[in-house]
Protein backbone atom coordinates (compact mmCIF):
# COMPACT_ATOMS: atom_id res chain seq x y z
CA UNK A 1 0.00 0.00 0.00
CA UNK A 2 1.33 3.33 -0.87
CA UNK A 3 0.67 6.98 -1.81
CA UNK A 4 -1.58 5.72 -4.26
CA UNK A 5 -4.06 3.76 -1.90
CA UNK A 6 -3.39 5.49 1.10
CA UNK A 7 -5.13 9.24 -1.36
CA UNK A 8 -8.49 6.83 -1.90
CA UNK A 9 -8.60 6.70 2.35
CA UNK A 10 -8.84 10.60 2.58
CA UNK A 11 -11.85 12.35 2.67
CA UNK A 12 -13.52 14.80 -0.11
CA UNK A 13 -11.78 17.92 1.51
CA UNK A 14 -8.20 16.37 1.24
CA UNK A 15 -8.31 16.12 -2.72
CA UNK A 16 -5.78 19.05 -2.93
CA UNK A 17 -3.36 17.82 -0.39
CA UNK A 18 -3.26 14.33 -1.22
CA UNK A 19 -2.96 15.51 -5.29
CA UNK A 20 0.17 17.93 -4.00
CA UNK A 21 1.66 14.82 -2.07
CA UNK A 22 1.19 12.45 -4.68
CA UNK A 23 3.12 15.27 -7.21
CA UNK A 24 5.74 15.24 -4.47
CA UNK A 25 6.47 11.97 -4.23
CA UNK A 26 6.26 11.70 -8.38
CA UNK A 27 8.94 14.88 -7.96
CA UNK A 28 11.33 12.26 -5.83
CA UNK A 29 11.73 9.94 -8.78
CA UNK A 30 13.28 12.24 -10.35
CA UNK A 31 15.58 14.00 -7.63
CA UNK A 32 19.01 12.94 -7.08
CA UNK A 33 19.37 13.57 -3.09
CA UNK A 34 22.69 13.91 -1.63
CA UNK A 35 22.73 10.47 0.46
CA UNK A 36 23.15 7.78 -1.95
CA UNK A 37 19.90 5.06 -2.64
CA UNK A 38 22.55 2.32 -1.74
CA UNK A 39 23.50 3.97 1.66
CA UNK A 40 20.21 4.52 2.65
CA UNK A 41 19.00 1.00 1.43
CA UNK A 42 21.64 -0.34 3.38
CA UNK A 43 20.77 1.11 6.18
CA UNK A 44 16.81 0.82 6.13
CA UNK A 45 17.80 -2.95 5.33
CA UNK A 46 19.77 -3.53 8.58
CA UNK A 47 16.38 -1.75 10.60
CA UNK A 48 13.91 -3.85 9.37
CA UNK A 49 12.45 -1.85 7.20
CA UNK A 50 10.97 -3.43 4.14
CA UNK A 51 9.00 -1.62 1.13
CA UNK A 52 10.19 -2.28 -2.40
CA UNK A 53 8.79 1.30 -3.69
CA UNK A 54 11.98 3.53 -4.10
CA UNK A 55 9.82 6.97 -3.01
CA UNK A 56 9.63 6.26 0.14
CA UNK A 57 13.59 4.93 -0.25
CA UNK A 58 14.26 8.57 -1.50
CA UNK A 59 11.66 10.10 1.37
CA UNK A 60 13.89 8.93 3.79
CA UNK A 61 17.09 9.55 2.11
CA UNK A 62 15.67 13.09 1.99
CA UNK A 63 14.52 13.28 5.56
CA UNK A 64 18.22 12.68 6.45
CA UNK A 65 19.69 15.31 4.25
CA UNK A 66 17.37 18.02 5.76
CA UNK A 67 18.43 16.76 9.06
CA UNK A 68 22.19 16.92 8.41
CA UNK A 69 21.74 20.40 7.00
CA UNK A 70 20.08 21.61 9.93
CA UNK A 71 22.67 20.15 12.27
CA UNK A 72 25.75 21.50 9.88
CA UNK A 73 23.62 25.14 9.40
CA UNK A 74 23.66 25.03 13.33
CA UNK A 75 27.21 23.92 13.56
CA UNK A 76 27.95 26.82 11.46
CA UNK A 77 26.22 29.59 12.96
CA UNK A 78 28.17 28.39 16.42
CA UNK A 79 31.50 28.87 14.28
CA UNK A 80 31.01 32.14 13.00
CA UNK A 81 29.49 33.42 16.94
CA UNK A 82 32.81 32.26 18.10
CA UNK A 83 34.48 33.92 15.62
CA UNK A 84 33.10 36.96 15.62
CA UNK A 85 33.44 37.21 19.56
CA UNK A 86 35.55 39.81 20.36
CA UNK A 87 39.32 38.54 21.99
CA UNK A 88 41.12 40.47 24.72
CA UNK A 89 44.48 38.67 24.30
CA UNK A 90 45.63 39.72 20.02
CA UNK A 91 47.60 36.52 20.53
CA UNK A 92 45.26 34.18 21.05
CA UNK A 93 43.06 35.20 17.92
CA UNK A 94 42.92 32.36 15.36
CA UNK A 95 45.27 33.73 12.56
CA UNK A 96 42.88 32.00 9.69
CA UNK A 97 39.26 32.54 9.29
CA UNK A 98 38.27 29.15 7.44
CA UNK A 99 34.54 27.87 8.80
CA UNK A 100 36.18 24.36 10.09
CA UNK A 101 33.32 21.63 11.18
CA UNK A 102 34.69 21.07 14.68
CA UNK A 103 33.65 18.91 17.19
CA UNK A 104 32.64 21.85 19.56
CA UNK A 105 29.98 23.08 17.12
CA UNK A 106 28.91 20.03 16.27
CA UNK A 107 28.51 18.72 20.18
CA UNK A 108 26.87 22.13 20.17
CA UNK A 109 24.22 21.91 17.86
CA UNK A 110 23.65 18.10 18.48
CA UNK A 111 22.93 18.87 21.39
CA UNK A 112 19.59 20.48 20.33
CA UNK A 113 18.42 17.80 18.72
CA UNK A 114 18.97 15.22 21.35
CA UNK A 115 21.79 13.80 20.70
CA UNK A 116 24.83 14.05 23.65
CA UNK A 117 28.06 14.04 21.66
CA UNK A 118 31.14 14.13 23.67
CA UNK A 119 34.93 13.89 23.56
CA UNK A 120 36.46 10.84 24.06
CA UNK A 121 37.87 10.94 27.51
CA UNK A 122 41.12 11.63 28.52
CA UNK A 123 43.16 9.24 29.76
CA UNK A 124 45.92 9.64 31.57
CA UNK A 125 49.06 7.20 32.54
CA UNK A 126 48.63 7.75 36.05
CA UNK A 127 45.79 9.13 38.67
CA UNK A 128 48.08 12.30 39.42
CA UNK A 129 49.25 13.89 35.65
CA UNK A 130 46.02 15.82 34.88
CA UNK A 131 45.34 17.33 38.82
CA UNK A 132 46.93 20.52 39.70
CA UNK A 133 50.68 20.62 41.04
CA UNK A 134 49.44 21.66 44.93
CA UNK A 135 46.89 18.85 45.24
CA UNK A 136 49.57 16.49 43.54
CA UNK A 137 51.96 17.46 46.22
CA UNK A 138 49.84 16.39 48.98
CA UNK B 1 43.26 11.39 46.69
CA UNK B 2 39.66 10.99 48.25
CA UNK B 3 37.99 14.09 45.84
CA UNK B 4 38.44 12.47 42.38
CA UNK B 5 36.99 9.68 43.31
CA UNK B 6 33.69 10.89 45.10
CA UNK B 7 33.75 13.32 41.29
CA UNK B 8 34.33 10.09 39.64
CA UNK B 9 31.58 8.64 41.85
CA UNK B 10 28.81 11.51 40.48
CA UNK B 11 29.90 11.06 37.37
CA UNK B 12 29.24 7.44 37.08
CA UNK B 13 25.43 8.25 38.68
CA UNK B 14 24.86 11.16 36.13
CA UNK B 15 26.17 8.69 33.00
CA UNK B 16 22.56 6.95 31.42
CA UNK B 17 21.80 3.36 31.99
CA UNK B 18 24.12 1.57 28.97
CA UNK B 19 22.32 -0.18 26.29
CA UNK B 20 22.76 -4.22 26.88
CA UNK B 21 22.82 -4.16 23.34
CA UNK B 22 24.99 -2.01 21.91
CA UNK B 23 24.25 -1.52 17.87
CA UNK B 24 27.11 -2.94 15.47
CA UNK B 25 29.93 -0.96 14.07
CA UNK B 26 28.81 0.50 10.68
CA UNK B 27 31.00 -1.88 7.64
CA UNK B 28 33.38 0.42 6.30
CA UNK B 29 32.45 0.78 3.08
CA UNK B 30 29.17 2.31 4.26
CA UNK B 31 30.50 4.41 6.70
CA UNK B 32 33.23 5.60 3.57
CA UNK B 33 29.96 6.78 1.82
CA UNK B 34 28.39 8.40 4.15
CA UNK B 35 31.12 10.50 4.88
CA UNK B 36 31.39 11.83 1.20
CA UNK B 37 28.05 12.83 1.70
CA UNK B 38 27.72 14.41 4.78
CA UNK B 39 30.85 16.11 3.78
CA UNK B 40 29.13 17.43 0.62
CA UNK B 41 26.10 18.32 3.10
CA UNK B 42 28.36 20.74 5.09
CA UNK B 43 30.20 22.18 1.95
CA UNK B 44 26.89 23.12 0.68
CA UNK B 45 26.05 24.79 4.11
CA UNK B 46 29.38 26.97 3.49
CA UNK B 47 32.05 25.26 5.65
CA UNK B 48 35.17 25.41 4.18
CA UNK B 49 36.95 21.75 5.82
CA UNK B 50 36.28 19.87 8.87
CA UNK B 51 37.74 17.91 11.22
CA UNK B 52 37.66 14.58 10.56
CA UNK B 53 36.40 13.21 14.09
CA UNK B 54 33.93 15.98 13.86
CA UNK B 55 32.87 14.35 9.71
CA UNK B 56 32.95 10.87 11.08
CA UNK B 57 30.49 11.27 14.05
CA UNK B 58 28.49 13.32 12.05
CA UNK B 59 28.16 10.34 9.48
CA UNK B 60 27.59 7.71 12.09
CA UNK B 61 24.48 10.14 13.33
CA UNK B 62 23.55 10.64 9.53
CA UNK B 63 23.46 6.15 9.46
CA UNK B 64 21.66 6.19 12.79
CA UNK B 65 18.91 8.89 11.63
CA UNK B 66 18.17 6.37 9.01
CA UNK B 67 18.07 3.58 11.21
CA UNK B 68 16.19 4.79 13.66
CA UNK B 69 13.55 5.89 11.10
CA UNK B 70 13.47 2.52 9.30
CA UNK B 71 13.17 1.06 13.27
CA UNK B 72 10.91 2.89 13.53
CA UNK B 73 8.36 2.90 11.03
CA UNK B 74 8.67 -1.12 10.26
CA UNK B 75 7.84 -1.24 13.96
CA UNK B 76 4.73 1.00 13.09
CA UNK B 77 4.02 -1.33 10.14
CA UNK B 78 4.30 -4.29 12.26
CA UNK B 79 1.87 -2.51 15.12
CA UNK B 80 -0.55 -2.42 12.27
CA UNK B 81 -0.37 -6.16 11.46
CA UNK B 82 2.10 -5.50 8.24
CA UNK B 83 4.99 -6.50 7.01
CA UNK B 84 5.32 -3.94 4.51
CA UNK B 85 6.21 -0.28 5.77
CA UNK B 86 3.99 1.99 3.23
CA UNK B 87 4.03 6.30 3.85
CA UNK B 88 1.89 6.67 6.30
CA UNK B 89 4.43 4.70 9.43
CA UNK B 90 7.20 6.53 7.28
CA UNK B 91 5.74 9.79 7.79
CA UNK B 92 4.40 9.07 11.23
CA UNK B 93 8.15 7.78 11.52
CA UNK B 94 9.63 11.42 10.28
CA UNK B 95 6.91 13.07 13.03
CA UNK B 96 8.49 11.00 16.03
CA UNK B 97 12.25 11.76 15.22
CA UNK B 98 11.62 15.44 14.61
CA UNK B 99 9.55 15.52 17.66
CA UNK B 100 12.52 16.67 19.82
CA UNK B 101 13.22 19.73 17.12
CA UNK B 102 9.21 20.72 16.92
CA UNK B 103 7.86 21.25 13.67
CA UNK B 104 4.22 23.02 13.04
CA UNK B 105 0.91 21.18 13.52
CA UNK B 106 3.48 19.06 16.33
CA UNK B 107 -0.14 20.28 18.65
CA UNK B 108 -2.56 18.11 17.11
CA UNK B 109 -1.02 14.39 17.30
CA UNK B 110 -4.92 13.34 15.92
CA UNK B 111 -3.99 15.68 12.60
CA UNK B 112 -4.54 14.09 9.59
CA UNK B 113 -0.69 11.84 8.72
CA UNK B 114 -0.62 13.17 4.70
CA UNK B 115 -1.21 16.42 6.25
CA UNK B 116 1.51 16.63 8.46
CA UNK B 117 4.06 19.69 9.34
CA UNK B 118 6.83 17.52 9.13
CA UNK B 119 6.19 16.16 5.07
CA UNK B 120 5.09 19.42 4.30
CA UNK B 121 8.57 20.69 6.36
CA UNK B 122 10.43 18.41 3.44
CA UNK B 123 8.48 19.40 0.40
CA UNK B 124 9.42 22.75 0.89
CA UNK B 125 12.93 22.03 1.70
CA UNK B 126 13.42 19.45 -1.59
CA UNK B 127 12.12 22.72 -3.55
CA UNK B 128 14.48 25.38 -1.77
CA UNK B 129 17.13 23.06 -1.50
CA UNK B 130 20.40 22.77 -4.68
CA UNK B 131 20.32 19.23 -5.79
CA UNK B 132 24.12 17.73 -5.09
CA UNK B 133 24.25 14.78 -6.43
CA UNK B 134 26.84 11.97 -4.84
CA UNK B 135 29.59 12.43 -7.22
CA UNK B 136 30.05 8.92 -7.87
CA UNK B 137 27.79 6.16 -9.10
CA UNK B 138 27.58 3.21 -6.77
CA UNK B 139 27.84 -0.46 -8.04
CA UNK B 140 24.80 -2.24 -6.34
CA UNK B 141 25.65 -5.68 -5.10
CA UNK B 142 24.36 -6.83 -2.19
CA UNK B 143 25.20 -10.88 -2.39
CA UNK B 144 28.84 -9.98 -1.75
CA UNK B 145 27.95 -8.47 2.09
CA UNK B 146 27.16 -12.03 2.98
CA UNK B 147 29.12 -14.84 0.85
CA UNK B 148 28.72 -17.41 3.68
CA UNK B 149 25.21 -17.58 2.88
CA UNK B 150 26.46 -18.85 -0.78
CA UNK B 151 27.17 -23.03 -0.75
CA UNK B 152 26.57 -25.70 -2.72
CA UNK B 153 25.93 -28.88 -1.77
CA UNK B 154 27.83 -31.96 -2.53
CA UNK B 155 25.06 -33.20 -4.68
CA UNK B 156 24.99 -30.19 -6.56
CA UNK B 157 28.70 -29.95 -7.09
CA UNK B 158 28.04 -33.44 -8.19
CA UNK B 159 31.02 -34.44 -6.27
CA UNK B 160 30.93 -37.55 -3.23
CA UNK B 161 31.21 -36.68 0.39
CA UNK B 162 34.46 -38.00 1.75
CA UNK B 163 32.77 -40.04 4.54
CA UNK B 164 30.00 -42.57 4.41
CA UNK B 165 27.93 -41.18 7.59
CA UNK B 166 27.86 -37.55 5.28
CA UNK B 167 24.91 -37.27 3.75
CA UNK B 168 25.28 -35.80 0.56
CA UNK B 169 23.03 -32.86 0.77
CA UNK B 170 25.08 -31.49 3.40
CA UNK B 171 27.14 -28.74 1.78
CA UNK B 172 31.28 -29.63 0.68
CA UNK B 173 33.80 -29.49 3.21
CA UNK B 174 35.86 -26.50 2.50
CA UNK B 175 39.20 -27.51 0.12
CA UNK B 176 41.63 -27.40 2.78
CA UNK B 177 39.75 -29.74 5.57
CA UNK B 178 39.64 -32.86 3.51
CA UNK B 179 43.75 -33.19 3.64
CA UNK B 180 44.80 -36.28 5.53
CA UNK B 181 41.99 -37.61 6.69
CA UNK B 182 39.85 -37.77 3.30
CA UNK B 183 42.85 -39.00 1.38
CA UNK B 184 43.60 -41.71 3.77
CA UNK B 185 40.39 -43.15 3.79
CA UNK B 186 39.78 -42.79 0.03
CA UNK B 187 42.95 -45.23 -0.16
CA UNK B 188 41.88 -47.47 2.01
CA UNK B 189 38.33 -47.52 0.61
CA UNK B 190 37.19 -48.53 -2.88
CA UNK B 191 34.06 -46.93 -4.08
CA UNK B 192 32.15 -48.28 -7.11
CA UNK B 193 29.59 -45.87 -8.06
CA UNK B 194 26.90 -47.19 -10.38
CA UNK B 195 25.46 -44.41 -12.55
CA UNK B 196 26.48 -41.30 -11.60
CA UNK B 197 22.68 -39.63 -12.79
CA UNK B 198 20.57 -42.20 -10.11
CA UNK B 199 21.91 -39.86 -7.12
CA UNK B 200 22.56 -42.45 -4.44
CA UNK B 201 25.46 -44.98 -6.11
CA UNK B 202 25.94 -48.46 -5.15
CA UNK B 203 28.47 -48.84 -2.97
CA UNK B 204 30.98 -52.06 -2.90
CA UNK B 205 33.58 -52.10 -0.12
CA UNK B 206 36.47 -54.13 0.21
CA UNK B 207 37.44 -54.14 3.95
CA UNK B 208 41.26 -54.03 5.16
CA UNK B 209 41.50 -57.23 6.43
CA UNK B 210 40.13 -60.43 6.65
CA UNK B 211 37.64 -61.97 8.61
CA UNK B 212 36.28 -64.81 9.60
CA UNK B 213 32.81 -65.47 7.80
CA UNK B 214 29.43 -65.45 10.16
CA UNK B 215 26.31 -67.27 9.89
CA UNK B 216 22.51 -66.77 10.93
CA UNK B 217 19.77 -68.86 10.80
CA UNK B 218 16.84 -67.50 11.99
CA UNK B 219 14.82 -69.51 14.63
CA UNK B 220 17.53 -72.18 15.19
CA UNK B 221 21.03 -72.57 16.69
CA UNK B 222 23.85 -70.03 15.45
CA UNK B 223 26.43 -71.81 13.79
CA UNK B 224 30.30 -70.12 13.35
CA UNK B 225 32.09 -72.00 10.74
CA UNK B 226 35.66 -71.74 12.02
CA UNK B 227 38.25 -69.47 9.48
CA UNK B 228 39.63 -71.97 6.93
CA UNK B 229 43.25 -71.78 6.31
Amino acid sequence: MNSSSSSSMGGEGRHDDDSGLTEFLSSLMDYTPTIPDELVEHYLGKSGFHCPDLRLTRLVSVATQKFMLEVANDALQHCKARQAAPVKDKSKQPKDKRLVLTMEDLSKSLQEYGVNLKHQEYFADSPSTGMDPASREE
Amino acid sequence: MAPPQRRRHKEQRRCPPTDPHPPSPPSAFAAALSNVAVAQICLSTGYTAAEPSALGALSDVAGRYILALGCSAAHIAAANGRTDANILDLVRAIEDLSAAHGFAGAADPTGPLLRSGALRGLMAFVQSVDEVPFPRPIRRDGNQETPGNQWTSFAAAGREPPFRHVPRWLPCFPEGQLGEEGKGIGTREEVVTDGVGGGEGKKIVELPAERGRVRFRMGGKQKRRPREG
